[in-house]
């Protein structure tokens, strides 16, 4: 009776450490993921896409309102207000592990610490951004544009 | 002599654009150039960081990319003179500057680094003027580290800014206007320059993937400056040829090992 007793302890505190030790290692593995995960966002908050991309695009709003004079200022303004750039940087943030090791976001992030951006330092990154920005602007950027343009009774922008 | 652009044009040649391979900056301007100094906005204090730090085509890697684009003006718009041309190529060349042939993902806008580099483009001695390149990926800036008005020509250096890091190539660039065999003239642009500055030569190596870099960004945008050139000039009044990037004078140099580094 003692020993199935014991063997019943010990069967029940097997499983209790083993649940604990899963519980640590999920929470240590969602601990990792959450850290790469804000790792990645640091990384791209310092590339200088995240700025560009809505400067040129704004440039190129600005340009067309030139010719487009038929279109209120308020309605080129409330476009580039309207345009969502977090599905880009939801994209972007998406692909960085495909080509930056955490160890190399760390180093790249340590080496340029005092300057406000950091460089693409790989040509296939910026050849798939060059794809994902493609993406972004046939669809995202074109679809709020003329979304906006057509609901105000505008002829939209060709694409 | 080419017969397109009457201007001087050997692509076999691999030391055609010797001259800016082995360009080194002046002393002086260089010295003007590490003098400029911003305030480090990452850092929370007063501490200033340098602005610039030269690129040259010693500190890139890869083969040397030689190229020499011109046309051709037969007559200059009426009441100009050569150099009032050149200078307002310069004065305009913001406008000239649209990018590559990749709507949206080879544009460019060009524009002063600071304000104080505005006035400096702007006058009558632009040597010491920050420009940038912005793409949709980031922005590469130039330095005018040479001007000549009397040859009409200047020449910019890429650097390394504070601002931006993002420069591919490293090397200079020269933009003129000189007198061509048939009396007329020819607006040019000469480049020695490779892959360097922000790419990482360990992750990147010479896969054939940096040629990507030359043919449909930067080679791209120098063709499209001509063309854009042209129509300028046109609107003025000028008689300019067609730029043809087929003919030899839109080609790219070839490069050979021995390229005249030495």
């Amino acid at each position: 009776m003692k020993l199935i007793y014991i063997i019943t302890v010990i069967i029940f505190t097997s499983q209790l450490l083993n649940t604990y030790d899963h519980t640590i290692y999920v929470d240590l593995k969602q601990s990792s993921f959450k850290e790469t995960q804000q790792l990645e966002e640091i990384f791209y908050q310092k590339l200088e896409i995240k700025t560009n991309l809505p400067k040129m695009l704004n440039i190129f709003l600005d340009r067309k309102a030139e010719v487009r004079q038929d279109v209120p200022l308020n309605i080129w303004q409330n476009i580039k207000l309207s345009i969502d750039y977090d599905f880009f940087k939801t994209q972007v943030i998406s692909i960085i592990p495909n080509y930056y090791t955490e160890i190399e976001m760390q180093e790249l992030l340590v080496h340029y610490h005092e300057k406000p951006h950091l460089p693409i330092t790989k040509i296939e990154f910026r050849k798939e951004l060059s794809i994902i920005v493609q993406n972004f602007i046939d669809n995202e950027f074109y679809d709020t544009a003329n979304s906006i343009l057509s609901s105000n009774g505008y002829m939209p922008l060709d694409n | 002599m080419d017969i397109d652009c009457e201007c001087r044009i050997d692509l076999d040649d691999p030391c055609a654009n010797s001259d800016l391979i082995n360009y080194e900056v002046d002393p002086l301007v260089k010295n003007m150039i590490d003098a400029r100094q911003q305030p480090n906005t990452m850092a929370y204090s007063s501490a200033m960081s340098k602005s610039f730090k030269l690129e040259t085509i010693k500190d890139g890697w890869g083969d040397i990319n030689q190229d020499r684009y011109s046309i051709k003006i037969n007559s200059l718009p009426p009441g100009y003179t050569s150099f009032q041309l050149f200078n307002d190529i310069r004065m305009n060349f913001s406008n000239l500057v649209v990018g590559g042939d990749i709507a949206y993902v080879t544009d460019v806008n060009l524009e002063p680094y600071s304000s104080q580099d505005d006035i400096m483009w702007n006058s009558n001695n632009p040597i010491g003027a920050a420009m940038d390149f912005d793409t949709i990926f980031d922005t590469s800036t130039v330095i005018c580290v040479d001007y000549n008005a009397e040859k009409m020509y200047w020449i910019f250096a890429t650097v390394t800014s504070y601002d931006h890091q993002g420069h591919f190539v490293a090397g200079v660039r020269q933009f003129g206007l000189e007198a061509n065999a048939s009396g007329g003239y020819s607006f040019y642009i000469r480049a020695a320059d490779r892959l360097g500055g922000v790419l990482d030569y360990v992750a990147n190596g010479l896969s054939g993937d940096e040629e990507v870099l030359f043919t449909q960004a930067a080679d791209k945008t120098w063709k499209n400056l001509m063309e854009e050139a042209e129509s300028f000039i046109q609107s003025l009044g000028g008689d300019v040829d067609e730029f043809d990037e087929t003919k030899t004078y839109g080609n790219r140099h070839n490069y050979n090992e021995d390229d005249c580094l030495n």
